[in-house]
């Protein structure tokens, strides 16, 4: 028995080692790109890579997906230690500068002027918001790859049933809050409603609060980027909104998970969420009914706050593979190819002109409200790009949000112990 | 001790108890896994799925290329498996039968590595399994964990129970060290070497962190690490998530039931000291 | 009385090359040059030399302190409890009953499936709206509880139930990691008592019946004999869960956030505050600091508990 199974293990050991040997594509340059995308948005990433690799024999995009951000971050730092990290990444604006600062990265900048065939016009096209976040220091490091915005999702049954006009979705915070009064329903009577005007995530009471910071008028650092502003009365009055959501008009639970929301919303529970854009492709398969999407609810000004990363070049790729690398991107983010990836995931194109392709006008049109939704770009704002955010937003979402949302702290406190530390950490920095 | 009937009762009775709840989570991760989506998130909850959807499996085994990261998985840890019996036995020979200076120190050592958690070593091995141009093979899984202080303890400790008189017939019929190794301590050996054995095969079939960090490609996953990813990607499919982590407790749940009693032997002698 | 390897001085190292190598390429040397860099400002890359800079920031760092108190919260909340229920049913099935095997079995099974899976599974039963957990409360007329979205202490939420407020730093361990913590105790339990019942059957049984002609009751035997005999097997227990619980961290990893570590950074322990700094926030040189102080609190505790067991144990 014991002989028998040695012998199993053994051969079980030694059969993938004949597949091991073979690595064909030898004079194609390789392009190695890590990414997060997984699931459908993996799916779609994976068939345009593969789309690029039919058309230019010359080049091999390797698509690596890391299933997760955090996984993504983790490979990134230790494949940077190790000195081997991808040629390309997608990377989030706040880890951005640290690499910068690491000598990690080759400006795309330096390879777009290299091209004597991408005009300046070509650059007009993107959304300005989107070069801008990607400008560090007056240069243009990374490049736009995956770009969303927030989302309203809501159930035009539940609205139709609370004598809301199923069309139309509220507009202001306080339109907002009038309607989660008017959708937040006991059913069987027994003092906890049954279905709910929202429901949110952390996560997602963070993006809420910066929209709603940014939309009357404050700002989360300053212009330089030296101090935390979020702890003005706007910034307050934010926090507090969201809280009495909760605690004082009792329209609106707080989930575990980063995407329970969307779940409940799935489940009929929760008459209106905040999602993220490309929610609707994730909830898609849980969905037993078309739920509408429109924009935010706005303040006194309009303005969201962008999510989703850049793609980075790596300065230890050779030149050839740097050349290469640029030839995927611009391939990645032109009219055709934008169009599309916008169209298979919902991510907003990075170009304008991709709105007008018949892919999107199509998809905009089985898909009422997607294009409002997505042309809340024009008053799209960027995530602050220091390195200190990357800590600063943890002590944000952390020490403010959830313990003001949780009834730890109250919204002032709380805000005032994030900003703290966060103006240390941006001292620390200087 | 416990003569009377209803003694033996409320001994079942605390039993069962205790047994219920060692095996709800398992009952309740194969009743969601054949629910409907709409069924999964009603509550109260159905104990039983209405009909079971076998269908569950299928599509959450589409989801990933689950069938690759079982054969890396079976690869991996049967890799693991020989290389860390071979390197255990013989350090563990050398630690309970071979004299030479700092012995016990060396050993201490060794036993110390245990107390490290592996985030503390994680970035540097990565920096070397770099240098060796590991990253992203089959080596990178398999060769660092291809020694284990633990199992080095648990065969020395076994060793030294074996008698001195022995390794004198064995001197007398003119036998090498290693050949008294190889013909009288290893086959005396059999049962600790097979909880070595189980103990490697448990600690690679479920490891996760390493194998998440020192590979990359989808073709060097592993069980753990495709499973984790997709529970991320599959956001809050609670049905496809518990077939697909179903599936991936499956084999050594297998292994299990059928060699439970020698299982379970190993493990307890793990604990005895030698 | 030894082998002497006469005719060769190398034939120990021959044997102990393989695993050598090994050991010092991915343990040993790894280790030392965390260390190495922890004196150092490292980020992306090597900076300036700190000397000691970083533990002077750790020493100054609350979350650091916060995450050592939610470590031993955790180390207290499973060592002892694992060992008492395990002991407990390890007792039960040593009384020669019928269907011991199945028990066992039973008992074993969470020992053997992976953490990642048990994980999910344990996250899904703790739901705080669709979850198992708080069904199964409800049917005994408890409220739902929020599981791991808690970040409320257990004696304070224990206190509440009996009209008792307690201030927060008296709250203890948040429900969230009281959770994990049972989560924890659950996987490792069956180990454990297949430890224990190994350690009683090696215990002679005319001990108890000399004890129970001499009209010793159970308790009696099980404190001067059980007990005594046992302690071996104790130790090894408490030594083993004690190293394993100050080093959790998948369960963390996959259970709780986001942000993980949360709800209120209540289950934040230190090997996932180390594997933040180190692998999120880009801070080697800190996270190796953290790595050296977390190694040194292992160490000590396991000299002190061979020291308390020099005194105590009895090696039959």
């Amino acid at each position: 028995m014991f002989k028998k199974l040695l012998f199993l293990i053994l051969l079980v050991a030694i059969l993938p080692l004949v597949n091991c040997g073979k690595r064909q594509e030898g004079d194609k340059t390789q392009v190695t790109f890590w990414h997060a995308m997984g699931g459908p948005l993996g799916k779609a990433l994976d068939g345009l890579v593969e789309r690029f690799n039919q058309s230019n024999p010359q080049i091999h995009i390797q698509s690596v997906s890391m299933g997760t951000y955090t996984a993504l971050s983790q490979k990134i730092m230790a494949s940077i230690s190790a000195g081997n990290p991808p040629t390309i990444a997608q990377v989030y604006e706040n880890w951005t500068m640290e690499l910068i600062d690491g000598g990690a990265l080759v400006p795309v900048q330096e390879l777009m002027d290299g091209d004597t065939t991408f005009r300046k016009e070509d650059l007009d096209d993107f959304f300005p918001v989107f070069l801008e976040g990607n400008t560090y220091r007056d240069t243009l490091w990374t490049f736009p790859f995956n770009k969303g915005l927030p989302a309203l999702y809501y159930n035009r049954e539940m609205f139709r049933k609370a004598g809301l006009d199923p069309n139309t979705s509220p507009r202001t915070w306080k339109e907002f809050l009038n309607y989660a009064q008017k959708l937040t329903v006991d059913t069987n009577g027994d003092g906890t409603p049954d279905q709910w005007g929202t429901s949110f995530s952390i996560p997602t009471c963070m993006t809420i609060f910066q929209s709603i910071l940014l939309q009357n008028g404050g700002e989360i650092l300053d212009q330089q980027q030296s101090r935390a502003l979020f702890t003005s009365p706007i910034g307050i009055e934010a926090l507090r909104f969201l809280v009495d959501l909760v605690k004082r008009h009792k329209v609106a639970y707080i989930t575990s998970g980063a995407y329970e929301h969307q779940t409940d919303f799935a489940a009929r529970r929760v008459a209106m969420i905040q999602g993220h854009i490309v929610s609707l492709t994730y909830m898609k398969p849980q969905l037993t009914f078309t739920p509408g999407i429109a924009p935010i609810p706005q303040g006194k000004n309009k303005a969201v706050m962008i999510t989703g990363t850049n793609i980075a070049i790596f300065k230890s790729s050779t030149p050839a593979q740097r050349e290469a690398a640029w030839q995927f991107i611009r391939w990645f983010t032109d009219t055709p190819q934008t169009a599309q990836w916008s169209k298979e995931t919902n991510y907003v194109p990075v170009r304008r002109s991709a709105l007008e392709t018949p892919a999107l006008q199509e998809k905009s049109r089985s898909t009422p409200g997607l294009k409002e939704t997505m042309m809340q770009i024009e008053y799209a704002v960027g995530q602050p790009k220091c390195a200190a955010w990357y800590e600063g937003r943890r002590y944000l979402e952390e020490d403010a949000i959830e313990g003001a949302m949780r009834g730890y702290v109250s919204p002032e406190k709380g805000l005032k112990k994030a900003a703290r530390k966060l103006d240390q950490e941006l001292q620390r920095e200087r | 001790m416990a003569k009377r009937p209803w003694s033996k009762l409320s001994i079942h009775l605390l039993l069962i108890g205790g047994g219920i709840a060692a095996i709800t989570p398992f009952l309740w991760m194969i009743s969601t896994s054949l629910k409907l989506p709409p069924e999964a998130l009603k509550f109260p909850p159905s104990l039983l799925p209405h009909i079971p959807q076998w269908s569950n499996y299928l599509e959450a085994w589409r989801e990933a290329p689950f069938a690759r990261y079982f054969l890396n998985t079976i690869f991996v840890s049967g890799s693991v498996l020989v290389s860390v019996l071979f390197t255990s036995a013989l350090a563990a020979f050398a630690f309970s039968w071979l004299e030479f200076k700092g012995r016990e120190a060396l050993f201490v050592g060794f036993l110390s590595m245990m107390m490290v958690p592996m985030v503390v070593y994680l970035v540097p091995a990565y920096i070397i399994l770099y240098k060796l141009r590991w990253l992203d093979t089959y080596w990178a899984l398999i060769i660092p964990w291809g020694a284990n202080v633990f199992s080095i303890f648990l065969l020395r400790q076994h060793f030294k129970t074996i008698p001195r008189d022995l390794y004198d017939a064995a001197i007398i019929d003119g036998c090498s060290s290693f050949g008294f190794l190889w013909r009288v301590v290893l086959p005396l050996s059999k049962a600790v070497l097979v909880t070595v054995a189980l103990f490697s095969l448990i600690g690679s079939w479920n490891s996760f962190m390493w194998p998440l960090v020192v590979t990359n490609s989808d073709k060097m996953r592993i069980i753990q690490v495709g499973l984790a990813n997709f529970s991320q990607e599959s956001g809050t499919r609670w049905t496809l998530l518990m077939a697909a982590s179903t599936f991936c407790v499956a084999p050594l749940l297998l292994v299990f039931f059928f060699a439970q009693k020698r299982i379970i032997s190993s493990f307890a002698r793990s604990g005895l000291k030698g | 009385m030894e082998v002497r390897s006469k005719k060769n001085k190398l034939s120990p190292l021959f044997y102990l090359l393989p695993a050598l190598v090994i050991i010092i390429a991915f343990r040993l040397l790894p280790i030392l040059y965390s260390f190495f860099v922890s004196f150092f400002e490292w980020k992306i890359k090597r900076g300036e030399f700190l000397g000691l800079g970083q533990y002077w920031a750790l020493i100054h760092d609350s979350v650091f302190w916060k995450s050592l108190l939610n470590t031993v919260y955790f180390v207290l909340g499973t060592v002892p409890t694992s060992l008492l229920i395990s002991l407990f049913f390890a007792v039960l099935l040593n009384q020669k009953i019928k269907a011991m095997g199945a028990y066992r079995t039973t008992f074993f099974l969470p020992v053997i499936t992976s953490m990642v899976a048990v994980s999910m599974v344990w996250k899904w039963l703790y739901h705080p709206r669709l979850g198992l957990a708080n069904f199964l409360l409800g049917l005994v007329g408890i409220k739902p509880l929020g599981w791991l979205n808690e970040p409320t202490g257990i004696l304070k939420l224990l206190g509440q139930g009996i009209g008792l407020s307690l201030p927060n730093w008296l709250g203890g361990p948040s429900l969230a990691l009281v959770a994990i913590i049972i989560m924890s105790v659950w996987k490792g339990l069956g180990y454990n008592i297949v430890l224990f019942l190994a350690g009683l059957q090696n215990i002679p049984h005319q001990l108890y019946e000399a004890a129970r002609i001499d009209g010793a009751g159970p308790f009696y035997s099980f404190r001067r004999i059980t007990w005594p005999l046992l302690s071996p097997t104790t130790f090894y227990v408490l030594l083993m869960t004690t190293i394993v619980s100050f080093q959790v961290f998948t369960q963390i990893y996959l259970m709780t956030g986001p942000p993980v570590g949360g709800p209120q950074g209540t289950t934040k322990v230190i090997v996932y505050y180390l594997y933040e700094k180190g692998f999120v926030t880009f801070n080697r040189g800190y996270a190796s600091a953290i790595a050296l102080v977390l190694f040194v609190i292992i160490l000590s505790l396991t000299l002190l508990q061979r020291k308390l067991a020099e005194r105590r144990v009895h090696y039959g």
